[in-house]
C-alpha cells in the first residue's frame, strides 16, 4: 500500500480556494464586525415616555358648604291626656293613630255622683233663695216698724244679718255647684288641638285615678327636626341658619331654619341638641322619624369643584396640578370643604384651567405629561 | 469467535431480542407521556394564610415573618419567599430537587402546626398547597353566555362545572374567578338602625342565630325512635327580612325595617375578561406529579359534556398549554422525519448504493424505537428538550451504521470477498474503534447528566436520550446492519455508474485534490499551519468573549402576559377600562387567538401569577397568538404596540409586556433583577427609587420597575382614647365596628342545597359606605347611645404598601428589568457597572439576582461538566491507545472545534447560552472521533514501515471518506433543528449550530491540522531517538 501523490494546484483552482476562503472569511467578518459595533455602540436606550394624564376643564360655581346631622322628628304640640277625676271610665272613643279635632272627646268618665250632687247644689240654692226673699221681705217690714219706732233697734239688726247670712249662703252654694259643675266638665276630656291619637293607655271599665294617663296626642304641625350636633361643631352653628331637613323614609327634603339650640349638652354623648321645625307642608312627615339636617355653614361664591383624587397633599399642603404647555405645574390650593369624593377649592386656580385628574404619584412640577382625553368622553 | 461471527450465528437470538425491543418502542411511542417542558421547578409548597383586614406591614410582622422562621429550619429548603398584603400572606418554600414535594408539605404542615400557637388568633387556616401559586393553570376556560346573566353562570362554574373537574384525576384544585358570585346581602341602612335602636352587631347575632339547624337529641314515638331536629333555616331572603331583631313594649323591629335584604352578587372586586367581554373564568391547576396534556386532555372531555349539558353555556378554552405543546411535538416530529430524510440524502449520495442506503435507512428507525424503550423504561416524557436531543441524535447515530457499512463496503470490493466474510471481516476490524468514538461520546454526556441544580433538570433529559439515542445505535450497527449486510449485500459488483454518481464522483475527486493539496501544504509548512491555527483559535476564544450570552434563547412562543398597575387607589371599573384599551389593539386581529384578562383578586383563588394576588388596581392580560409561522409580526413587535397603546393610556403607571418563558426558571421573576434588602419598608422604597433612576437609561433594557412601592393610598384612623374610653368602648371594638360597616362580615351561611353554600353579609348599605364622610358618620353602638365615628377619631391620608416581600428572611424590594435587542451579559454588565458606583444607606444591600445569577450558576456547572467530559475522553483515549501522550495529540481537535462554534454562532447571528456550551460539550465528543479514526491508521501504517509523510497522507486520503461522509450527514441531521424550522426549536437551536459550526471546523481542520501536529510532534519524538518510537508501536489497537 503506497501513500498517494501529493497533487499540485493549478492556477484556477489556487484561485478558487482564495475567493472561496476570502468569502468565508468576508461573511464572517462582517457578522463579527456587526456584533462588535452592536456591543460597544449599542442602540440608546427608549426614552420612557411621559405618563399620561386625564385633564378637566375647571369652571366656578357657588358652593354651600353644609354639614350634616342625624336626628328624629319631634313633634312640637304633643299631650298627655290624664284623668282629672278618679271614677271609672265609660268610653275611649279614638284609637291610635285617628286623627281628633280640637275639641273632640278623647276619653268620657262616668259623673253619676256629680251630677247628683250638683242637683242637690242646685235644690239647696232654690231653697236659700227662697229664704232670702222671706228674709228681705222680714228686713224691710223691721226697717219700717223701727223708723216708726215700733220696734227696737235688736230686730232690725237680727233681721238684716239672717239676709247677710243667706246671702253669703247661696254664694257658697254657687261655688260649690261650679266647683261640682267644673268636675262634671272633666268627665269629658277633650282634645286641646288638632292632633293624632298617638297612644291609648287605658281601657273603658278601668277605674280611672286622678293623674292617670288616659290618651296621648301629639300635634299635626308644629313637627320639628331634633338633631344631635357634635360638641366641636356647636362653635360653627347658630339659629336662623338654612338647613335641609331630609326624611329618607320619604325621600323628600324641606328647607326650614335652625329654630334653636338646646342650651346644655348631653353628658353621655357630649352633642348638643339643635331644632329646625318643618314648613306646615310637610305632609307624611311624622314623629319619630328618622331626620337628617343639612345645615349650610357657609356659601362660597366662585369655588371650584374637582373629584379628591386630583388633589395632593393633606391639611394646609393641599396641591393640585394643572397643564401648561404639556407640562404638569404644581399650584397650592384650598380647600374649603370634602364631599362625596368631591373638594371645594376656594383659591389657587381659576377656571377654565385644565386639572390634572390622574392622581399618577409620579406627577411633579415641571413634568412633562401627555395629557389624554377628558374622562368621560 | 469474534462478535460479528457471534451475531450471525445466533442471528435468531438477536432477531428475537432486536424485534422485543422494536415492539417495546413502538408501544413507548405512543404511551410516552407529552409536556411542553421538563418538569425544571423545584419541588415548591406554598403556604397561603388569610388574616382579614390586616395591613401588609401587620401581615409581614405578625404571620409571614414568624411562618418563615419556623420553616427555616426544615431540612433541603433552598429558598424561602413570602409575600404579604392586605389580609393574605403567602410563604413559598422551594426544595431541594430530589425531595418529594408530598413529603416536603407534610413537613411544612408540621412546621406550621408547631408555630400555630404563636400566630394571631384572628388568622385562617393555613392552606398548604403542593405547588406554587405562580403556577400557571394547566387549562383556563372561559365561561359566559347570551341568555344568563353573569351571577347565573358564575353559579353553575360554582356547582355544576367546579364538581365536575374537581373529580379529574390529576386536578388538584379549581379556582373560579370573575367576581358575581351571589350572596344574601344585608344592605343596612345606619340611620333606620339607629332610629330603631339597633345596631349591626345586633344584625349579625340575629341572622347567625335564626339560621337554625341544631340538633335536639332523640324521643321515642311508640316504639320507634325518631331524631329531633331544628331545621328551619334562612332559606329566601325574604325569610331573612322577617327575622326579629328587637321586640318590646314599643314594638317589633324587624330586619326588614332596618335593612334591604336581597340575593345578589356580591362587591365586585375582580374581573375576568375574556377576548375583551366579562366572562367567568375557571382556572384548572395541576397536581405535581401529573401530566399537562394528559390532564388536559381529560379536562377537555369533562367540557365537552358539560357543554352538552348546558347548551346556554359556552365554554371556551381561554388558555391552554396543550394546545401549543401539541403543536410542538408535531412540529419537531417533522423536523425528525425532515432531518432524517436529509441524513439519508448524505448517505445515499456517498454511498451511491440503494442498498446500502436502505440498510442506514432501516437502522434509523430501529435506533429511534429503542432510544424510545430506554426513555420509556428511565421515566422520560417527550418535550421540547427531549424532542430536541432525538433531532440532534439523527446527525449522530447514522455515524455509527455509516462507519460499519463503509468499511464492509471497503471490504466487499476486494478480491475473493464473500458478503459472510466481507461482514465478518469489516465490522470486526472497526467494531473497537468505533466502540471507542462511542465510549467517547457517551462519557462526555455522563458529566452532563449528574450536573445538578436547575441546568441538570433542564439537561438531564436531554443527555439521557441522546446517550440512549447512541447507544441504541452503536448496538444497531453491530447487530441489525451486519444481519441486513449479509443478506442484501454482494460481493464485487460495481454497479454501473448513472450520471449522478458519477457525478458526485467527480466532484468528491476534487474535494479529494484540495484536501490533499493543502495536506501537502501542512506536511511541508506544519509550523506556519499550526500558528495560523492557533491564531485563528486565540481571535475565535477572543470574539467569543465579546459575542455576549444569555442563559436560553429567546423564544417567541407566541404567548405573553402584559402586567399592568395604574395609579394606586384606581377602582376595578377604571383599571378594567384602561384595561380595555390594551384589549382594543389585540382582540379580533388574525394574528390573536385568544386575551384573557384578570384584574384583582378573588379570594380563595390559588393561581395568582408571580405578583401574588392583585390589588383592584392591577391586571393581567394574558395573550396567544398563532404560530409564529403563521403571522407577519413576531411576538415582541406585538408586545411593543401593546406597551405603547398602555402608555398612551391615563393612569397607567406600569405596562409590560412579558413573553412566557422569558426567564429560563419559572421562578426567576425577570432577566434583570436588582434586589434591595433591608429593615424599613420606607428606606427600602427611597433607595429602590434612587436606584431606579441611577439605572435608568441603559441600553437594550425595555422595562425597569420596582416590584412594590409605597403608594398604595391609606386612611389611617387615629382614635382619642380617652374620649372611646368615656364612651365604654375599646380600640378594637371601635375598629371592628368600622370594618363591619364598610367591609361586612359574613354572618352566617346561607343554604341552598343542592347548591354550594352562599355567604349571607351584612354591612352598610352603599350609599353609606362610599365616601370619607360616609366613614366618619359610622356610627359606634355605645351604652351611652350611637357615637359617629368623626366624635372620637381624626383621619390622616398616608401611603403603604401593597404588598411587602422577603426572600430567605429578609425584607426585600426588587428592581426588575427586561432586556430586547442586546444579550443578556451585556445589558447585566452595564447594570453591574451601574450598581458599582450606587451608594446604598447603612445596613442596606444592593445586589443582583434575576437570570444573571441562574446562569452563573449554571455556567459554573457546565464548566465543570465540560472539564470532567475533557478528562472522561481522555482517559477513554488513555485506554483506547494505552498511551498517555497520544490522546493529547487526539483532543487537539478539541479546540479547533471553537473556530467554527464561533463562525457558526456570528453567522447565525446567535448569542452563547447553555444550549450552546451543551453543544460545546457534546462535539468534544464528537470530533475527536474523527482524530481517532485519523491517527489510528496513520499509526499502523507507519507500523507497517511507511515514512511519517506517506503515513499521513494515506490515512488522510482512505479516511477522507467515512468522515466527511459522517459530518455531512451530521450537518444535514442538525440543520432543521440549526434552522428552527420547528416552533419550539428555538429554545436548543444553538446546540444544532455549534455542533455544525464546530463538526465543519473540526472536520476541515482535523485533515490539516492534526496531521500538521502530528509530524511536528513525531518530528521532536525522533530527535530523542527512535527507540521510544519502536517500543509505543504494538500498543497501538488494531
Amino acid at each position: 500500500m503506497s501513500a498517494p501523490e501529493i497533487p499540485r494546484l493549478s492556477w484556477p483552482q489556487r484561485l478558487t480556494v482564495t475567493l472561496v476562503l476570502v468569502l468565508l472569511a468576508g461573511w464572517i467578518g462582517l457578522a463579527g464586525a456587526e456584533r462588535l459595533s452592536a456591543r460597544f455602540d449599542p442602540e440608546p436606550a427608549r426614552a420612557v415616555p411621559p405618563p399620561a394624564v386625564e385633564t378637566l376643564a375647571v369652571s366656578a360655581e357657588t358652593a354651600v358648604v353644609e354639614r350634616t346631622y342625624r336626628g328624629t322628628v319631634e313633634a312640637e304640640g304633643r299631650a298627655r291626656i290624664s284623668a282629672r277625676l278618679t271614677a271609672q271610665i265609660l268610653a275611649i272613643p279614638h284609637r291610635e293613630g285617628a286623627l281628633v279635632r280640637q275639641g273632640d272627646v278623647l276619653a268620657r268618665l262616668d259623673d253619676e255622683e256629680l251630677r247628683r250632687d250638683a242637683a242637690r247644689l242646685e235644690a239647696v240654692g232654690e231653697r236659700l233663695t227662697g229664704e232670702l226673699a222671706t228674709a228681705r221681705r222680714e228686713a224691710a217690714r223691721q226697717e219700717d216698724l223701727f223708723r216708726r219706732n215700733l220696734t227696737p233697734e235688736r230686730n232690725l239688726d237680727d233681721a238684716r244679718q239672717r239676709v247677710h247670712t243667706l246671702e253669703a249662703q247661696i254664694r257658697e252654694n254657687a261655688a260649690a255647684l261650679g266647683v261640682v259643675q267644673r268636675r262634671l266638665s272633666y268627665a269629658e276630656e277633650r282634645a286641646p288641638f288638632d292632633a293624632l291619637v298617638q297612644r291609648v293607655h287605658a281601657s273603658e271599665g278601668e277605674l280611672a285615678a286622678t293623674g292617670q294617663p288616659l290618651v296621648e296626642v301629639v300635634a299635626l304641625n308644629g313637627l320639628k327636626a331634633v338633631v344631635q350636633v357634635p360638641q366641636m361643631d356647636v362653635p360653627r352653628l347658630r339659629p336662623g341658619m338654612t338647613v335641609r331637613l331630609e326624611v329618607p323614609a320619604l325621600d323628600r327634603t324641606w328647607s326650614a331654619q335652625v329654630d334653636r339650640f338646646y342650651p346644655a349638652l348631653d353628658a353621655s354623648s357630649r352633642n348638643a341638641t339643635l331644632a329646625a321645625f318643618f314648613p306646615d307642608d310637610a305632609v307624611g312627615v311624622r314623629p319619630g322619624m328618622a331626620v337628617q339636617a343639612h345645615v349650610e355653614l357657609e356659601q362660597i361664591e366662585g369655588a371650584v369643584r374637582l373629584p379628591a383624587q386630583a388633589v395632593h397633599g393633606e391639611g394646609p399642603e393641599r396641591r393640585v396640578f394643572v397643564l401648561e404647555d404639556g407640562r404638569a405645574r404644581e399650584r397650592p390650593v384650598q380647600v374649603a370643604v370634602a364631599r362625596a369624593g368631591e373638594y371645594l377649592i376656594t383659591a389657587g386656580i381659576e377656571p377654565g384651567e385644565r386639572v390634572i385628574v390622574t392622581a399618577d404619584p409620579r406627577l411633579g412640577d415641571g413634568l412633562r405629561v401627555q395629557a389624554g382625553e377628558d374622562p368621560g368622553s | 469467535m469474534n462478535w460479528p461471527e457471534w451475531v450471525l450465528r445466533h442471528r435468531h437470538t438477536v432477531i428475537a431480542l432486536l424485534v422485543g425491543v422494536l415492539v417495546l418502542g413502538v408501544q413507548a411511542r405512543f404511551q410516552l407521556p407529552v409536556q411542553l417542558f421538563p418538569d425544571t421547578d423545584p419541588p415548591t409548597v406554598t403556604v397561603i394564610t388569610e388574616y382579614p383586614g390586616m395591613a401588609a406591614a401587620d401581615v409581614d410582622a405578625d404571620l409571614t415573618r414568624l411562618l418563615e422562621e419556623e420553616f427555616a429550619s426544615l431540612d433541603g429548603v433552598t429558598r424561602i419567599s413570602g409575600t404579604s398584603q392586605a389580609g393574605l400572606s403567602v410563604v413559598r418554600v422551594e426544595f431541594d430537587y430530589g425531595i418529594l414535594a408530598t413529603l416536603a408539605a407534610v413537613d411544612v404542615q408540621n412546621a406550621v402546626s408547631r408555630v400555630r400557637r404563636d400566630l394571631p388568633d384572628a388568622i385562617g387556616e393555613p392552606r398548604v398547597l403542593e405547588f406554587s401559586t405562580a403556577d400557571k393553570p394547566i387549562i383556563t376556560v372561559a365561561l359566559r353566555s347570551d341568555r344568563l346573566d353573569l351571577a347565573e353562570v358564575r353559579e353553575l362554574a360554582d356547582n355544576a362545572v367546579r364538581e365536575r373537574l374537581e373529580r379529574v384525576p390529576g386536578v388538584a384544585a379549581v379556582d373560579i374567578i370573575g367576581a358575581h358570585r351571589r350572596e344574601l346581602h344585608v344592605a343596612l341602612d345606619p340611620d333606620r338602625a339607629e332610629a330603631l335602636g339597633v345596631d349591626l352587631e345586633q344584625v349579625v347575632a340575629a341572622l347567625d342565630a335564626w339560621n337554625l339547624v341544631a340538633p335536639g337529641g332523640r324521643v321515642r314515638h311508640g316504639a320507634l325512635e325518631s331524631v329531633i331536629r331544628f331545621d328551619a333555616p334562612i332559606d329566601s331572603a325574604r325569610v331573612a327580612g322577617r327575622i326579629v331583631l328587637r321586640s318590646d313594649a314599643a314594638g317589633q323591629v324587624r330586619l326588614n325595617d332596618v335593612a334591604t335584604v336581597s340575593l345578589a352578587p356580591g362587591e365586585i372586586r375582580n374581573a375576568y375578561r375574556f377576548d375583551g367581554l366579562p366572562a367567568i373564568a375557571v382556572q384548572v391547576l395541576r397536581r405535581d406529579d401529573a401530566n399537562t396534556v394528559e390532564v388536559a386532555t381529560r379536562v377537555r372531555d369533562v367540557l365537552e359534556t358539560l357543554r352538552a349539558e348546558h347548551p346556554a353555556l359556552e365554554i371556551i378554552v381561554a388558555d391552554d398549554d396543550s394546545v401549543f405543546t401539541e403543536r410542538v411535538i408535531t412540529d419537531m416530529t417533522q423536523t425528525v422525519l425532515v432531518a432524517v430524510v436529509l441524513t439519508m440524502a448524505v448517505v445515499l449520495l456517498f454511498l451511491a448504493n440503494l442498498r446500502q442506503a436502505a440498510i442506514i435507512a432501516l437502522s434509523i428507525p430501529a435506533a429511534f424505537l429503542a432510544t424510545f424503550a430506554l426513555m420509556q423504561a428511565a421515566g422520560l416524557d417527550l418535550n421540547m428538550v427531549t424532542m430536541s436531543a432525538l433531532i440532534l441524535a439523527i446527525g449522530l447515530l447514522v455515524d455509527d451504521g455509516i462507519v460499519v457499512l463503509e468499511n464492509i463496503h471497503r471490504h466487499l470490493e476486494m478480491p475473493d470477498a464473500s458478503a459472510r466474510s466481507a461482514v465478518v471481516n469489516g465490522v470486526g476490524e472497526i467494531l473497537a474503534a468505533k466502540l471507542g468514538g462511542s465510549l467517547t461520546t457517551l462519557g462526555v454526556l455522563v458529566p452532563l447528566m449528574f450536573m445538578g441544580s436547575f441546568i441538570g433538570e433542564l439537561f438531564g433529559p436531554l443527555t439521557l436520550t441522546l446517550a440512549f439515542a447512541l447507544a441504541a445505535s452503536f448496538v444497531m450497527a453491530v447487530t441489525l446492519v451486519p444481519l441486513l449486510g449479509v443478506w442484501w449485500l454482494r460481493p464485487g459488483r460495481p454497479q454501473a455508474p448513472n450520471r449522478l454518481v458519477a457525478g458526485l464522483g467527480r466532484a468528491g475527486g476534487a474535494v479529494r485534490v484540495y484536501y490533499l493539496a493543502g495536506l501537502g501544504l501542512a506536511l511541508r509548512r506544519p509550523v506556519t499551519i499550526l500558528v495560523t491555527a492557533v491564531l485563528l483559535l486565540a481571535a475565535s476564544l477572543g470574539m467569543l468573549r465579546m459575542v455576549g450570552s444569555e442563559m436560553l434563547p429567546r423564544f417567541d412562543s407566541g404567548s405573553f402576559r402584559v402586567v399592568v398597575d395604574l395609579v394606586p387607589g384606581t377602582t376595578l371599573e377604571d383599571t378594567v377600562r384602561a384595561v380595555a384599551r390594551a384589549e382594543d389593539v389585540l382582540v379580533g386581529r388574525e394574528h390573536t387567538l385568544t386575551v384573557s384578562t384578570r384584574a384583582g383578586h378573588e379570594a380563595g383563588a390559588r393561581a395568582m401569577g408571580d405578583r401574588g394576588a392583585m390589588a383592584v388596581n392591577q391586571a393581567e392580560i394574558t395573550v396567544n397568538l398563532v404560530p409564529r409561522t403563521e403571522r407577519e409580526a413576531d411576538q415582541w413587535q406585538i408586545m411593543d404596540e401593546v406597551r405603547q397603546v398602555l402608555e398612551r393610556t391615563p393612569g397607567v403607571m406600569l405596562g409590560v409586556p412579558r413573553e412566557m418563558g422569558g426567564t429560563a426558571r419559572a421562578s426567576t421573576a425577570a432577566p434583570v433583577i436588582v434586589r434591595v434588602a433591608g429593615e424599613s419598608p420606607a428606606e427600602l422604597d427611597r433607595t429602590a427609587r434612587a436606584l431606579l433612576e441611577h439605572l435608568r437609561g441603559i441600553p437594550g433594557v425595555t422595562d425597569l420597575y420596582k416590584d412594590w412601592a409605597l403608594d398604595t393610598p391609606e386612611l389611617r384612623v387615629r382614635l382619642d382614647h380617652e374620649r372611646v374610653a368615656e364612651l365604654g368602648l375599646t380600640g378594637a371594638q371601635a375598629a371592628r365596628a368600622v370594618h363591619r360597616a364598610m367591609d361586612g362580615a359574613v354572618a352566617t351561611r346561607f343554604r341552598q342545597p343542592p347548591l354550594r353554600d352562599l355567604d349571607v353579609v351584612v354591612r352598610y348599605a352603599e350609599a353609606h359606605r362610599l365616601h370619607l364622610e360616609d366613614l366618619e358618620n359610622v356610627t359606634l353602638a355605645t351604652p351611652a347611645g350611637p357615637v359617629p365615628l368623626r366624635e372620637v377619631a381624626t383621619l390622616e391620608h398616608d401611603l403603604g404598601p401593597r404588598v411587602l416581600t422577603r426572600e430567605d428572611g429578609q425584607r426585600t424590594l426588587d428592581v426588575l428589568g427586561y432586556h430586547l435587542g442586546r444579550p443578556l451579559s451585556e445589558v447585566v454588565a452595564d447594570v453591574e457597572a451601574r450598581l458599582a458606583t450606587f451608594e446604598a444607606p447603612d445596613g442596606y444591600r444592593v445586589f443582583l439576582v434575576g437570570e444573571q445569577a441562574d446562569f452563573d450558576e449554571a455556567r459554573a456547572h457546565m464548566l465543570r461538566a465540560l472539564m470532567l467530559a475533557a478528562l472522561a475522553v481522555y482517559l477513554l483515549l488513555v485506554v483506547q491507545f494505552g498511551s498517555f501522550a497520544h490522546p493529547l495529540t487526539v483532543m487537539s481537535a478539541i479546540p479547533l472545534q471553537f473556530i467554527g462554534v464561533t463562525a457558526a454562532l456570528l453567522v447565525a447571528g446567535k448569542y452563547i447560552s447553555m444550549p450552546a456550551l451543551l453543544g460545546i460539550i457534546l462535539l468534544i465528543g464528537i470530533v475527536v472521533n474523527n482524530s481517532i479514526i485519523l491517527l489510528d491508521l496513520t499509526r499502523r501504517r507507519m507500523a507497517e514501515g511507511l515514512d511519517l509523510h506517506a503515513a499521513v497522507t494515506e490515512a488522510v486520503d482512505t479516511r477522507m471518506r467515512p468522515i466527511m461522509m459522517t459530518a455531512l450527514s451530521t450537518v444535514a441531521g442538525m440543520f432543521p433543528l440549526a434552522l428552527e424550522m420547528a416552533v419550539g426549536a428555538e429554545r436548543f437551536s444553538p446546540i444544532a449550530t455549534v455542533i455544525i459550526g464546530g463538526i465543519i471546523a473540526a472536520t476541515v481542520l482535523t485533515l490539516v491540522v492534526i496531521p500538521a501536529l502530528f509530524v511536528v510532534m513525531e518530528r521532536m519524538r525522533v530527535k530523542p531517538g527512535p527507540a521510544l518510537q519502536a517500543n509505543e508501536a504494538p500498543h497501538a489497537p488494531l
